[in-house]
């Protein structure tokens, strides 16, 4: 299996060409003058004197006749009358400055014909002359002091002022704060983000517009535009996603928010994580997903408790619609057919939805104790337009109305029994709960390398599949999930040896190398679960309202792996179908 | 008496290690352990990323766990980091060390040796067991990476004095179809480990 070059050309050449570039840098621009002599003085020290830091200080906040936060020109032929303050530039001198030069944390460029009258001191930055390099013979002319210090001054802004050191109450490593953006105000006037997992139906979609953050006393408010750019386009495929949200409150907060999308959404989300579904799309040629096209908008009312618990509930007005398979690039299989993406109803929508979130795990990536939990109920309500075909008969038709109500609920619970031994638990309900049959793009299914890998993904076996419940009869394309309900439950063992691997062989130490993690943690599984159909019980795949099916009639797998940390492997064993294959795979997170 | 767990390191390659060192069998509310951190700048990628501009991040969390009848439960937890930054211009390395919104520098030095001495200065936390009479133990989690470009961007914004950035990303499109692919790839471009350890029982005074 190789990749092909002109197929990865391709996919670049996709993901640069669709990017909108419709910006301009901005410098200020300042009239000429003429030239003077330079006498530099560097004191060439890493330090910044206590009093150099008050002087540049007030240097800065003293009125000036030019302040500037960008990179700055002054032309030849531009004369300043009075001093000239530049932060974050550099400062490009080729003009007349009758007072003296401050520059913070930025270089000065005195071209052949700049002239500065008094002084030029500069900060974190050095003095440079027409051709870039630090030299006399072309530089310009400077009448007073030239004072160099290569420290850096550090500092806040507080409005247009500055002030030296750390901001009270601030954490002034920005990068903490964008990984906790509840703390720290930031704006992205431009941001190139991934917009979704890459996926078979449009590549990878890419998000581009501006992001806002900004906190206030009272709470905050956050704001999103993006346009949706997808690496492999349908004919005039460009989606928005517009959301915003102010939350009145911080640690317990209301929030009230809005969101226009035109989006392409996945059936089930939930059974891999965005990373695991892209990079089996993007590498193996294999999407375990399903999709479909969200178009409209949502209001949202929220209640958040800090991190551990959150209420919250939507209202939208959108248009389903279903996604063919483009043809995005894969590494490996490029050039076979993709798994068709399956129809869904086509139709117009009004939802209404109630998501409670319980999260009080030790920690959300690596948890050892604690509970999170999941419960979400939908209302829909509706016109359908088209209704995709299913194996079994459907109770609606094309042009017809529809209302519904489905719930989900996963419940985990992770438990330490002591320093490096886990026992985590999950059990997951999924499905309809009343009115009319849910449309294709609500319909569920138990399977699949997170709930249970000891059986292959969409294989179509002998006798009821309560996998996806598809029935016996020709194939729908795609083997869509049609199940109205799923149950699912999964139970590990964890056993971690911590950083003292004498006895490891080589082998195991280079994969330990390569997967960045000193620990390595063993894993022993079982999963049941399955699919059903509500309605008059037949004994295999329809069961009624309050019923739930025979265990004995559960799929169920055990199995084993090593956790590396980064890369899990693992290998799963039907046990409830013996003919089914040994499993093997690669997790990228926790199973759950 | 002290207690201390430390790692072996493998034969022939000084991998990251962190020390818990408890001072006494029995603890009080009121102590807590010393962390310890070694070979943290000894990893050739992590030197590469260094000397390019790309600062190392260490971010530290230390739990304190009681043991049950049946499970154990986390009754409290630290955390702080530490950040390396290597200046090319001034051949300097900078250590600093942030716990809650106060930031500190360690110290700076022109050689890998005086930052990795720097890293590795002992760190004390106030973090002790609340039920006398139970056994409880500590677990230390730590996370090195080194920072992806946009994170750089905001890290390097601070450390040219300006503590509180409004702005980010600002520029042609140029630069954010710069910062956005950086991001895309950080992963595969930075480095991410992670190291994880328990300390030995002691009992709760």
């Amino acid at each position: 299996m190789t990749a092909h070059p002109d197929h990865a050309r391709r996919a670049l050449a996709m993901l640069v060409g669709s990017l909108m570039i419709a910006w301009g840098s901005s410098r200020a621009q300042l009239s000429p003058i003429s030239r003077a002599q330079a006498q530099p003085d560097s004191a060439g020290t890493t330090e910044l004197p206590a009093a150099v830091v008050r002087e540049m200080i007030d240097r800065w906040n003293a009125p000036v006749a030019f302040r500037s936060s960008e990179p700055t020109e002054i032309v030849a032929g531009q004369e300043v009358s009075g001093d000239v303050a530049v932060r974050n530039g550099p400062l490009t001198l080729a003009g007349h400055v009758t007072g003296t030069v401050v520059a913070i944390n930025t270089d000065v460029i005195l071209q052949k014909s700049g002239r500065i009258d008094g002084d030029l001191w500069v900060v974190g930055g050095m003095v440079r002359g027409d051709s870039g390099a630090a030299s006399r013979a072309d530089s310009g002319q400077v009448g007073g002091q030239i004072r160099v210090y290569a420290g850096r001054l550090r500092y806040w802004a507080n409005g247009g002022r500055i002030i030296a050191g750390t901001a009270p109450g601030e954490m002034p490593w920005g990068w903490i704060g964008r990984h906790n953006n509840d703390d720290q105000s930031w704006s992205d006037p431009l941001r190139l983000t991934e917009g979704g997992a890459y996926n078979r139906v449009e590549g990878l979609p890419i998000d581009l517009g501006p992001a806002a953050f900004q906190r206030f006393p009272w709470g905050s408010l956050r704001v999103d535009a993006s346009l949706v750019v997808k690496t492999a386009p349908a004919h005039g495929d460009l989606g928005h996603d517009v959301l915003g949200e102010m939350r009145f409150g911080h640690d317990e907060a209301v929030g009230v928010g809005g969101h226009l999308f035109n989006t392409v959404a996945a059936v089930e989300p939930w059974q891999l994580s965005d990373l695991e579904a892209a990079g089996e799309s993007f590498l193996f040629h294999r999407d375990y997903r399903d999709y479909y096209q969200r178009h409209g908008g949502m209001m949202s009312l929220s209640w958040y408790d800090g991190s551990i618990l959150s209420w919250t509930n939507t209202f939208s007005d959108e248009r389903w619609a279903s996604r063919d398979v483009t043809d995005p690039f894969s590494v490996f299989d490029e050039g076979k057919a993709w798994r068709p993406n399956p129809a869904v109803d086509d139709g117009h929508m009004h939802i209404l939805t109630s998501t409670l979130r319980l999260d009080t795990r030790s920690d959300p990536v690596d948890p050892w104790s604690g509970w999170f939990l999941t419960a979400n109920v939908e209302r829909g309500s509706g016109h359908l337009d088209f209704i995709a075909p299913s194996s079994e008969p459907r109770f609606i038709s094309g042009d017809s109305e529809l209302t519904y109500t489905r719930g989900v609920l996963d419940a985990r619970r992770y438990n330490r029994l002591s320093r490096s031994v886990q026992i985590n638990v999950r059990a997951m309900l999924a499905g309809w709960i009343g009115g009319n049959q849910m449309p294709m793009e609500r319909r569920v299914s138990a399977e699949g390398a997170s709930e249970l890998p000891g059986f292959d993904f969409r294989s179509p076996g002998t006798g009821a599949d309560v996998a996806t419940c598809a029935v016996a009869g020709p194939q729908i394309a795609g083997m869509p999930a049609e199940c109205d309900r799923m149950a699912l439950g999964q139970i590990e063992y964890r056993n971690q040896t911590f950083c003292s691997p004498t006895w490891w062989s080589s082998v195991v130490a280079t994969i330990r190398a390569a997967t960045s993690s000193c620990a390595v943690t063993w894993v022993l599984f079982s999963d049941v679960g399955r699919g059903w159909m509500v309605g008059p019980p037949n004994g295999t795949m329809s069961y009624s309202g309050r019923a739930l099916p025979p265990l004995g009639t559960f799929r169920t797998d055990v199995g084993g792996g090593l956790d590396f940390g980064l890369l899990s492997v693992y290998a799963a064993k039907s046990v409830s179908a013996h003919a089914e294959a040994v499993n093997v795979f690669f997790r990228l997170q926790r199973r759950f | 008496m002290a207690s201390v767990l430390a790692l072996s390191p493998l034969q022939a390659q000084k991998r990251l290690a962190v020390d818990i060192t408890i001072p006494r069998d029995t603890l009080t509310a009121g102590d807590g352990p010393t962390v310890e951190a070694s070979n943290v700048l000894q990893d050739a990628k992590t030197i590469e990323l260094l000397k390019s501009g790309f600062s190392a991040r260490l971010h530290y969390r230390l739990e304190l766990w009681r043991k049950g009848t049946i499970w154990d439960s986390r009754e409290r937890f630290a955390e702080w980091d530490v950040l390396v930054d290597y200046e090319p211009a001034q051949n300097l390395y900078r250590v600093y060390r942030k716990v809650g919104t106060v930031v500190s520098e360690l110290g700076h030095g022109s050689t890998l040796a005086r930052a990795e001495e720097l890293v590795d200065r002992p760190h004390a936390v106030v973090i002790g067991p609340t039920q006398p009479g139970k056994r409880y133990y500590y677990v230390i989690h730590l996370d090195l990476t080194s920072l992806s470009g946009s994170d750089l961007d905001e890290t390097l914004r601070w450390l040219q004095g300006e503590a509180a950035p409004a702005v980010h990303g600002r520029g042609n499109p140029a630069t954010a179809i710069k910062n956005g692919l950086e991001s895309l790839f950080s992963k595969l471009l930075g480095r991410h480990e992670t190291y994880d350890r328990p300390s030995a029982l002691f009992i709760a005074g």
